[in-house]
């Protein structure tokens, strides 16, 4: 009958409000709010043209400085030798070289900072005997990602990756909640199979546990403390170093 | 290379969402306070809707993924097509569904961690069989009972979510407590 329907239906709607009001109160969530996702993503999605721009600016600026330091030298009824410029040389060079390791960080983002939301692509890891070379020719690029909140995912290929979470010390990252995709392609030819299983073979005791780290010319190393093992990532795709072999 | 983040047309993980890929949007008409002072209202809703639909996947994580989607798109809202909390919560479904998707394809592949069963329900919570009811509905009725009685959002703000139309909603609602009221027992039909 419809007005049983209609009883029952306002009855349930009421029960559901009821529980909703229950589960709201229960849940009152405070969690990240939107001021706290941008603080972090403040230190960390510095785009490369802002990056540049900065490093622009500073050499010019340091070149002005040099220019008038130099003319000012030069017009002195009795010039000395002065350090200044060598000081400012040795800022500008410093300023140049964009390195950080584990040892310098302090703060649980700094790391995540130095590589968070960019592509890195696998140029060489110790043990791997060119399956990385048989993936580049078929266009496959081994990748790592880091996202600001600390997670992470390591690709091979389309269907073999790690992911989990980069937890980070002053002087290492240490993965936890690792997942690992363990199975190839397959659709993926034998030849690209048995590649992108030797190299998840060389990553796997790499890419676990605790690294150290650094950055330098665009080129992230992870390796451990205890071992000669290391992966290199760079920022180019098409970059290729000689793979270490050890 | 396929990327396989790009390849599901989600992000495997955040690190995914490409900031700096806003740089050319002249729409984006938002800075970052006012993005915070603008978002930072809805962000207890999302922390439910995530809290609701993806109740095994780390809601934060959710959360941040879905603010991180919303500030790149942050030029595509259209504040005549609804709320910034509904445009929000549109973005938080999406994720949560991704989400629960990855972990689903996660669990398929993984060799080197266990299974991970559904989060069992809280037995003494008094709307326990209410839970479990509700996670047995189709997945838009689901959704739908979700935003309208556990996040709060009246029907329109529901359907802006939804993306469908008010009445598409209330029929959904309807049918929602009807399937409800027969997993209950407490219908005869």
């Amino acid at each position: 009958m419809m007005t049983d329907e209609h009883a029952a239906d306002a009855a349930m709607d009421a029960q559901l409000r009821a529980a909703g009001q229950r589960w709201r109160t229960a849940h009152d969530v405070g969690g990240v709010s939107a001021d706290d996702w941008l603080r972090l993503q403040r230190r960390s999605d510095r785009g490369p043209r802002s990056h540049r721009a900065a490093t622009l600016l500073s050499v010019a600026a340091v070149v002005l400085v040099a220019v008038g330091a130099g003319a000012w030298l030069a017009l002195r009824p009795n010039p000395v030798p002065s350090t200044s410029a060598g000081a400012i040389d040795a800022n500008t060079t410093s300023s140049r070289t964009h390195t950080a390791t584990g040892t310098s960080t302090a703060t649980p983002f700094s790391v995540v900072a130095a590589v968070v939301d960019r592509d890195w692509y696998l140029v060489g890891a110790t043990g791997d005997s060119g399956s990385l070379d048989v993936l580049r020719r078929v266009g496959i690029v081994p990748t790592l990602k880091v996202r600001s909140t600390g997670g992470f995912v390591a690709t091979v290929d389309d269907c073999m990756f790690y992911r989990g979470r980069l937890r980070t010390s002053d002087t290492s990252l240490t993965i936890t909640s690792r997942v690992r995709g363990a199975f190839p392609c397959p659709s993926a030819s034998p030849e690209k199979q048995q590649a992108a299983s030797a190299l998840l073979r060389v990553i796997d005791p790499l890419l676990t546990g605790t690294m150290h780290w650094n950055i330098s010319h665009g080129v992230l190393t992870l390796s451990h403390s205890n071992s000669r093992q290391v992966l290199t990532y760079s920022e180019r795709r098409s970059a290729r170093t000689a793979a270490p072999t050890t | 290379m396929t990327d396989p983040d790009r390849r599901q047309g989600v992000d495997v993980d955040a690190g995914a969402v490409d900031l700096a890929a806003d740089g050319a949007d002249g729409a984006a008409r938002l800075g970052r306070d006012e993005f915070a002072d603008w978002a930072g209202p809805s962000v207890s809703a999302m922390h439910r809707l995530a809290l609701r639909l993806a109740p095994d996947a780390d809601p934060q994580d959710v959360v941040q993924e879905a603010l991180a989607r919303a500030w790149v798109k942050r030029g595509q809202y259209d504040p005549g097509r609804g709320t910034a909390t509904a445009w929000l919560l549109a973005i938080v479904a999406d994720q949560a569904r991704a989400a629960r998707r990855r972990r689903s394809r996660w669990l398929r592949l993984v060799d080197d961690a266990a299974p991970v069963p559904e989060r069992a329900l809280d037995h003494s919570d008094p709307d326990c069989d209410l839970e479990r009811a509700i996670r047995a509905l189709p997945e838009r009725q689901r959704l739908a009972v979700h935003l309208h009685y556990f996040v709060g959002l009246p029907v329109d703000e529901t359907a802006t979510v939804m993306r469908c139309s008010p009445g598409t909603v209330k029929s959904t609602l309807f049918d929602a407590r009807g399937r409800l009221r027969r997993f209950l027992g407490g219908d005869d039909d």
